[in-house]
């Protein structure tokens, strides 16, 4: 009998959670504040922005299913011991409800809803060199292999029905709660369609197919969400307080201080963005390699290098943010009301607390979602150049990167690469689509 | 094209513009009729957002984005301008109608040149190129006055002052030798000396045979430019009238209200009449009259069904008013309580400043070393007694704006003392003095609530007793406690004006420094502000620095005058005397500038712009414009020569005993 | 004009030094070079011995900025910041990992990265920019929308899979030009066809975006409200009037990155084949050669700043009120 698994809390688990908070705070804030509620009463009113949330709340789902982290306690270990032994394998809960997929793996290449592999090999008992069948894809078939197509046209209207059936209960759901709107509805039957052909599916096959060690390419795409959203959003995190900061403080204070900040982030800026991440990643690299000591598990590693591949992308992109608030800042100081707040003796702490930043936040909302997709293109390029994310962690870079190998092969393994680009598409075609509705409302000079 | 000689150059009809806002649909113009003959000067006259421009807009077909002509029609020479083809239509713009804007500081292409805008306009409607283009361009620009025109031709708008600006503006509109010229608030963004020189070009223009189209907020400038006026309110023309039987009795209640909150037409110190609430927004839907709800004369019919166009003579149909209270009596009934409140000076002066001075270095070269001072302000000395008013006068740029901030100590003065009850001031002093600023929009954070707007000023002194001091502050400028929770962009530019002074009043100051408060105010608007300080000076004792450029303003509330010019104060004293009988040749032309509502033109104009603080002519800055110039002018400034009674005058034509 | 540009190129010196100490912090005081020699020896079989020697074959055996041994001014040049960091400015880069000289290395390789670049830049400028003229001159309408819908689509796909995708159905299925590689002269031009299609296909969703924005932002200014009251037919509007004055934001993005391109591009040159400097800055890193990785950090931010100054002069030319100022 298993025991209880030990939760484990990586550090950017903690840096999402903590973000998601965040977020929530600010929302339930912005509800009180009248000019921020319109501005999202205006977003909620563009279909696109709602069909666009709707398909991002569904990767930040997953991303999250995938940062719930625990190590499963070993089975041989006595449930009632003192001290239980736990699995060095740190997994997820998406982990846990992919299980199937994550551990029916083939040997290596099969085309998606492949029975068979995509390379001859040799078999034991035969002479001759032929396309083995694959351990778990089609196995239910046995040897009716003529059956297979009317199999998935089954399995896909099962789903299809399944997928409806859910959106049912979902969208019952949501009516109780709020109101979604028609856009919402109608991505949210769509994606519950798709994923309902894919839970079928993939009951009996591969849906994307394996890779070259076998593993299940949906699989794989699902756990890149988690990486994606994690550069996406935690970067600019990162980022947001020094530019915050810097920015204000440069356009506020002006005199020697604008001065030294503007040549900060003019120098940062001038090196080449890419040879700073490379050159930073590479020292890093020395040194989470020199200290082995510091990481209990494998995990932890990839964690820490993930991390401080954020933080680097974070330091090498504030200065775009600061300049923006700086500028901004300068516009507002000579404002009348600031004007008025000092006729007063407000101190400039106050100032810049209560008058300047919050008529800047929409500025940093604004670069928080414009930044997303842009940091999400960036893993997978950083990534190929060899100074993305550790190689043992799954993202759209490390799957684009493996697959890039085999491009030369006759015939092509294209699955992988298109499940990747597929996958990173959807997201940031959402991501940038909401971001577009978002600066329209909150940008005062686009207003219409 | 032959046009009978009767046949108007441009008959509007039923003009109505529609724009799709959020909520609903605006309807900006709705339903405007009106004619304009030839070498005729016609004035739409009216409020913010009564729809006067976008009138304008819809007979040029130059709406904005959204926007569209929903029906009626405007005929031009025989053409008919909303269904005419897009190119016939780029003839009539520029060829048969001109057009100039309020802006001339914005309305320029930055980085083309002059000769080159004015040459684009020659060129599509005149066919002139090179030489020959160049030559009528340097005639335009003499034609519009303006100076030494070869060099001009290559400059960037950059180079040339506001007023200049305005003057190009009007030299490209007549590029295409156009029968009409349409005006929108040509000179609302200019000084008022430049105003008086704009006014004079348009008016040589009209003499010439032009037609003129002029819109304005401004009733002298009505009466010093029209032949006829149109009165317009939310959307709607309510009144038509020549000029001179407007100004002799308007007609609608609208129209003599509006005559009564000018502060010309209140005595001094009395109280001005207001219209009560705001326009109407342009997507209300109206059954009956338009001004009902603020008309105190409105009677049942009115409610029900708008009214017709009624003439006031039964066979004259010049004089024409919108509005079933007839006979329309309506001036016999503003009733102002003039109640004079004539404070006696109080002995010691509440703030004295002496010799201030507030510099600002130039910087220039590689090493950005200081090659020079901007002379904002340059040696200011007043005397303000507790409880009276004080009024700095003068146009852009003359730094009366930064002299009240360095009295406020908002910028640390270069030079010179300011004393509060004898009291030297060092630093910003919350709770003696407090400023009320010129935007009512750019002047309150929007991200804040009024009531935390307003407590920011209680916290400065008060202390644990904020909420009700908040309270008792909103009702003393006529705010409801139920505002406190809700947000400045909820309000008028009036409300938000009140909120500004509410905020400055929590710190309980007995100084307060208002920096052309009513300036961004349509002028019913204005004279509720206005009414407000003379009440809360009353109450409360208030002293007033004013800062302002409306000589009406300061007629009506001043009980002293300090006329300001490039950093220097020309003449001083009080306000009857300075108003009454000018000393300083500044402020004589300043005075002779301003348009009044008979209608007279000043008998000189003054020439020329503004210097530069940064570079003031030697002597007395005023000598190259003064027509009294000698050459002592240019060697050295003018000491102050004391006439009496604390009026004094920086100039040498000026003697102690000189009769005026 | 000359104070202003002669500040400009005084400010540039105390950016220079300072990236140079960053790199100089980031090279060799984050990690100690005997951190790196382990690294590069592989940590598990390495000897003090190895380290010193791999140390000496680069030159990082001698103090960091302080020789306290030698005497005069040696103290200070013989270090590794004297060697390795200062003596950048003279253009001096020292030897890569294989022996070669950096510098000779750089000027080899600087002209396939042009070929391609500067193509790539110029085409995809003119057609971003013609692209966002037409969106204006057709906004609000239905042809508007879908031109930005295509753009916020292309702005969402991956660099590499134009790169990737380009290559298979031009190269692969249609055989039309090479898949990849590199020759001289005229012979060249069909190596260059595809990078340089793919180029200025995978960026011109965002720059035509962005342009239409900047164009929009302009064409609602009062300014044009009179060009159209003047009669001006919206075509010349738009050409003289809108694009003469949208010409100074859009210099200050473009112009910047002009002296950039001959830092190539990494990825087009690496999975092209061209032998250009961002193919060799990518294997540097790679192979984890730092001397290399160093020299391009200097010489991308030294031709960085020679951007923003010629940004700064290109004002004078469009913007009369910074020319005649």
């Amino acid at each position: 009998m298993m025991g209880l698994p030990q939760p484990v809390l990586l550090w950017s688990d903690a840096l999402l959670f903590m973000l998601i908070a965040a977020v929530v705070a600010l929302a339930w804030w912005a509800r009180q504040q009248e000019p921020l509620r319109a501005a999202w009463a205006e977003v909620g009113r563009s279909p696109v922005a709602m069909a666009s949330a709707t398909i991002l709340a569904v990767f930040l789902l997953i991303g999250l299913l995938d940062s719930l982290h625990y190590r499963a306690r070993l089975a041989d270990s006595p449930a009632t011991s003192a001290a239980p032994q736990y699995s060095v394998e740190v997994s997820s809960a998406l982990d846990a409800l992919l299980t199937k997929l994550r551990t029916r793996s083939e040997k290596t290449y099969s085309a998606p809803l492949a029975t068979h592999l995509y390379a001859k090999e040799t078999a034991e008992n035969s002479p001759q060199r032929d396309f083995p069948r694959l351990k778990y894809g089609g196995a239910h078939l046995g040897e009716q292999l003529a059956r297979q197509d009317a199999d998935i046209a089954v399995r896909t209207l099962r789903g299809v029905a399944a997928g409806v059936l859910c959106w049912l209960l979902l969208h019952g759901l949501m009516r109780l709660i709020g109101r979604p709107t028609p856009a919402m509805s109608l991505t949210l039957l769509l994606i519950a369609m798709l994923g309902g052909i894919a839970v079928s599916l993939s009951a009996g096959y591969h849906v994307f197919g394996t890779d070259k060690v076998g593993q299940d390419v949906l699989y794989l795409s699902l756990k890149s969400v988690r990486t994606a959203l994690l550069i996406g959003t935690l970067t600019t995190l990162v980022m947001l307080p020094v530019a915050v900061l810097l920015g204000i403080l440069a356009g506020y204070a002006g005199g020697w201080i604008d001065d030294a900040i503007q040549y900060i982030y003019t120098t940062l800026n001038s090196i080449p963005g890419v040879l700073l991440i490379a050159a930073a990643v590479l020292m890093m690299q020395v040194v989470i390699d020199t200290h082995p000591d510091w990481f209990a598990t494998a995990a932890e590693r990839a964690d820490a290098r993930l991390l401080a591949l954020c933080l680097i992308l974070g330091m090498t992109s504030w200065t775009g943010v600061a300049r923006l608030l700086r500028g901004e800042t300068l516009k507002l100081r000579e404002l009348e009301f600031v004007q008025a707040a000092r006729a007063f003796g407000v101190s400039d702490w106050a100032i810049m607390r209560r008058h300047i930043l919050p008529n800047l936040m929409h500025i940093v909302l604004i670069a928080l979602v414009m930044d997303f997709s842009g940091l999400v293109l960036a893993e997978a390029v950083l990534s190929y150049v060899g100074v993305g994310v550790d190689p043992s962690t799954t993202s759209f870079g490390t799957m684009i990167n493996a697959a890039r190998m085999e491009l030369a092969r006759e015939p092509m393994v294209w699955w992988s690469l298109v499940a990747a680009f597929g996958f990173m598409f959807t997201l940031v075609l959402a991501a940038n689509l909401f971001a577009d509705v978002v600066r329209d409302a909150f940008d005062p000079r686009r207003a219409r | 094209m032959s046009v009978s000689m009767n046949a108007p150059l441009l008959s509007v009809r039923d003009l109505a513009v529609h724009l799709p806002v959020q909520g609903g649909m605006a309807r900006p113009v709705d339903g405007v009729s009106f004619d304009i003959a030839a070498g005729e000067c016609v004035a739409l006259l009216g409020e913010s957002g009564c729809g006067k421009s976008m009138t304008a807009l819809a007979i040029m077909r130059l709406l904005p984005a959204g926007a569209r002509i929903a029906g009626g029609t405007a005929e031009f020479e025989g053409r008919v301008l909303p269904t005419l083809p897009e190119a016939a239509m780029r003839e009539v713009r520029g060829g048969g109608i001109g057009m100039i804007f309020q802006e001339p500081g914005t309305s320029l292409n930055p980085v083309l040149s002059i000769g080159r805008q004015i040459g684009e306009a020659l060129e599509l409607h005149l066919g002139l190129r090179g030489e020959t283009a160049r030559k009528r361009a340097v005639e335009l620009l003499d034609q519009v006055g303006i100076p030494d025109p070869q060099r001009r031709l290559d400059e960037y708008p950059f180079q040339l002052s506001g007023g200049m600006k305005q003057r190009v503006m009007i030299a490209m509109a007549l590029a295409g030798q156009p029968r009409l010229l349409i005006a929108d608030e040509p000179t609302t963004a200019l000084d008022v000396t430049i105003q008086a020189q704009v006014l004079d070009l348009l008016d040589g223009l009209r003499r010439d045979g032009m037609a003129l189209l002029l819109i304005t907020h401004d009733l002298g400038v009505v009466a010093r430019m029209a032949d006829r006026v149109g009165v317009m309110y939310a959307g709607q023309l309510v009144e038509s009238a020549p000029r001179k039987t407007f100004f002799a009795a308007p007609a609608h209640p609208y129209s003599v209200r509006l005559f009564a909150a000018m502060p010309e037409t209140a005595g001094r110190g009395g109280r001005l009449a207001t219209i009560a609430g705001n326009v109407p927004a342009a997507t209300t839907l109206h059954r009956g009259c338009r001004f009902v709800e603020r008309c105190d004369r409105a009677l049942a019919a009115c409610h029900i069904a708008p009214p017709a166009w009624r003439n006031i003579e039964a066979r004259d149909s010049a004089h024409r008013v919108r509005c079933a209270v007839m006979p329309c009596d309506a001036a016999a009934t503003v009733k102002v309580d003039a109640q004079h409140t004539v404070v006696l000076s109080a002995p010691t002066p509440l703030l004295e400043v002496v010799d201030l001075k507030m510099h600002f270095p130039i910087r220039s070269g590689i090493l950005q070393r200081v090659v020079g001072q901007v002379r904002a302000v340059d040696g200011v000395s007043l005397n303000l007694a507790a409880g009276r008013t004080l009024a700095l006068v003068g146009e852009s740029g003359c730094g009366k704006t930064t002299a009240g901030k360095a009295i406020l100590q908002l910028l640390r003065p270069t030079a010179g003392s300011v004393r509060l009850a004898g009291d030297v001031v060092t630093g910003i002093r919350a709770d003696v003095m407090q400023m009320v600023f010129q935007d009512p929009f750019a002047s309150l954070n929007p991200r804040l609530r009024i009531g935390d707007i307003i407590a920011e000023g209680v916290r400065a002194t008060a202390g644990q007793r904020a909420p009700q001091r908040v309270a008792q502050i909103m009702g003393q400028v006529g705010l409801t406690d139920d505002m406190v929770h809700r947000y400045p962009h909820e309000f008028s530019g009036g409300q938000r004006q009140r909120i500004a002074i509410a905020r400055a009043l929590a710190a309980d100051p007995c100084l307060l420094i208002c920096d052309e408060p009513t300036s961004a105010l349509d002028v019913s608007v204005q004279a509720q502000i206005l009414n407000l300080l003379s009440d809360l000076q009353r109450q409360l004792g208030l002293a007033y620095l004013f800062i302002t450029h409306n000589i009406a303003v300061v007629d009506h509330l001043a009980h002293e005058v300090a006329v300001m010019y490039l950093g220097r104060i020309v003449e001083q004293g009080s306000t009857e005397a300075v108003l009454r009988d000018p000393r300083h040749p500044y402020t004589q032309a300043l005075l002779a500038a301003v348009p009044r509502l008979d209608g007279t033109r000043p008998e000189t104009v003054l020439a020329g712009d503004l210097p530069s603080p940064a570079n003031p002519p030697a002597g007395c800055h005023f000598h190259p414009r003064c027509p009294l110039a000698s050459a002592a002018c240019a060697g050295a400034y003018p000491p102050p020569v004391h006439l009496g009674d604390g009026h004094t005058v920086a100039c040498f034509a000026v003697t102690a005993h000189s009769p005026r | 004009m000359l104070a202003y540009i002669v500040r400009r190129l005084l400010y540039a010196i105390p950016i220079l030094i300072g990236v140079n100490l960053i790199t100089f912090a980031l090279f060799f005081v984050v990690n100690t070079p005997d951190d790196m020699a382990r690294m590069q020896l592989g940590v598990k079989r390495v000897t003090p011995e190895a380290i010193q020697k791999w140390k000496a074959e680069r030159g990082y055996d001698r103090p960091l900025i302080w020789n306290a041994q030698a005497s005069g001014a040696d103290r200070l040049t013989a270090t590794i910041f004297f060697d390795k960091s200062v003596r950048m400015f003279a253009g001096d880069f020292g030897r890569a990992d294989d022996g070669r000289d950096i510098a000779r290395e750089i000027s080899l390789r600087m002209g396939p990265s042009l070929a391609i670049a500067v193509p790539t830049f110029v085409l995809g400028l003119l057609a971003a920019i013609s692209f966002a003229l037409l969106l204006v001159f057709f906004r609000a309408t239905a042809l508007d929308f879908a031109g930005v819908v295509l753009c916020v689509a292309m702005m969402s796909i991956s660099g590499l899979f134009y790169i990737i995708g380009g290559q298979w159905l031009v190269s692969k299925m249609w055989h039309l030009v090479p898949i990849s590689g590199y020759a001289g002269g005229f012979e060249g031009t069909r190596f260059l066809f595809l990078p340089v299609l793919i180029g200025v296909i995978g960026g011109i969703g965002g720059a035509t975006r962005w342009y239409r924005t900047i164009f929009l932002e302009e064409i609602s200014r009062d300014y044009v409200r009179t060009a159209r009251a003047k009669g001006l037919a919206e075509r010349v509007v738009l050409f003289r009037h809108v694009l003469g004055n949208a010409m100074i934001p859009i210099l200050t993005g473009a112009v910047v990155v002009i002296p950039s391109l001959f830092m190539g591009s990494l990825l087009t040159e690496s999975f092209f084949g061209i032998p250009g400097l961002g193919s060799y800055t990518i294997d540097a890193i790679n192979a984890q050669d730092f001397a290399v990785v160093r020299a391009m950090v200097f010489i991308g931010s030294v031709l960085y700043i020679v951007g923003l100054l010629a940004t700064d002069i290109s004002y004078t030319l469009v913007d009369p009120r910074v020319r005649l100022q």
